[in-house]
């Protein structure tokens, strides 16, 4: 029943009177979005190992935030702002607890993320492994911004808002990112 | 640097940034098969834990003016049968 409903239709049902009501309609709108949000989280987070976590925070937040979503935009807008607002946020607290380099191991850090990646991608098409590895390759200087244009359509005023940096600079990174991300996918096919 | 070719941009001024990555905009992630699961426990945890605060909060808060009820009762300052009525402030006797 809830698969018919559009997003707005599924939004009234959680939301009603006020109050978040109904758990399968929401569980419909999750599974329209999951993919996408944790897509994002992958990439914005540049942690395979947190991308669930922060995908599953995303939508608790999203959840308990539809009270207050006026519906002026639509659902996957409105997801797409608390999704990225989360990630980056996360990428920010990550960096104000950044360790000594000599505390971490690189070696044994690195070796968990290719593990994971390699069990990840066993369920995915070639063209999906090759977007995938490309992304990863990238520094997030580059993916983050690229990603947040190119992926979550952004405009280049609210990346540079969202980034806290100038809009030329935002531009120069998008360019160059575009050409990185390129560079590489080129390289794998070629592998 | 190449700051004053880019202060003129709009959204649809792709060209001189190159071509936006056309394979990122449908690209997706595909998630564990309990992904929805986790989500609906967490979602039911957090309903669970701001009840039982609101529960804390508000069960002190009703026993006091229940037992203020009981002594007012008690005094003979206000009427038994009308939960509604206030303790006299005038100091009328019973």
């Amino acid at each position: 029943m809830h698969r018919d409903l559009t997003d707005d239709q599924l939004v009234e049902l959680v939301v009603q009177g006020g109050e978040v009501r109904d758990a399968g309609a929401y569980k419909e709108l999750v599974a329209r979005y999951e993919e996408k949000v944790m897509a994002n989280c992958r990439y914005l987070s540049g942690s395979t190992m947190d991308a669930e976590d922060l995908a599953q925070e995303v939508f608790v937040k999203a959840y308990f935030g539809l009270k207050s979503f006026e519906g002026r935009s639509q659902f996957g807008t409105w997801l797409r702002r608390v999704k990225t607002n989360h990630c980056l946020n996360f990428v920010k607290r990550r960096k104000q607890a950044h360790v000594s380099v000599d505390d971490v191991a690189p070696s044994a850090s690195d070796a968990l993320v290719v593990e994971a990646r390699g069990d990840r991608n066993a369920e995915w098409g070639d063209e999906r492994r090759r977007i995938d590895a490309a992304l990863e390759e990238m520094t997030e200087t580059l993916r983050v911004p690229l990603v947040l244009r190119d992926m979550d359509e952004f405009s280049y005023q609210e990346i540079a808002d969202q980034l806290g940096v100038g809009l030329s600079a935002v531009k120069m990174r998008i360019k160059r990112g575009r050409e990185e991300f390129r560079k590489i996918y080129e390289d794998l096919d070629a592998a | 640097m190449a700051d004053q070719e880019y202060t003129s941009g709009t959204n649809s001024a792709d060209d001189d940034l190159g071509a936006p990555v056309a394979q990122l905009l449908d690209h997706t992630v595909p998630v564990a098969p309990e992904f929805r699961a986790r989500v609906g426990r967490s979602i039911e945890r957090r309903v669970l834990a701001a009840d039982a605060t609101l529960f804390g909060l508000l069960a002190p808060l009703e026993t006091l003016v229940e037992l203020l009820r009981a002594i007012f009762e008690g005094l003979g300052l206000i009427d038994a049968d009308d939960p509604s009525s206030a303790p006299s402030s005038e100091g009328d006797t019973v």
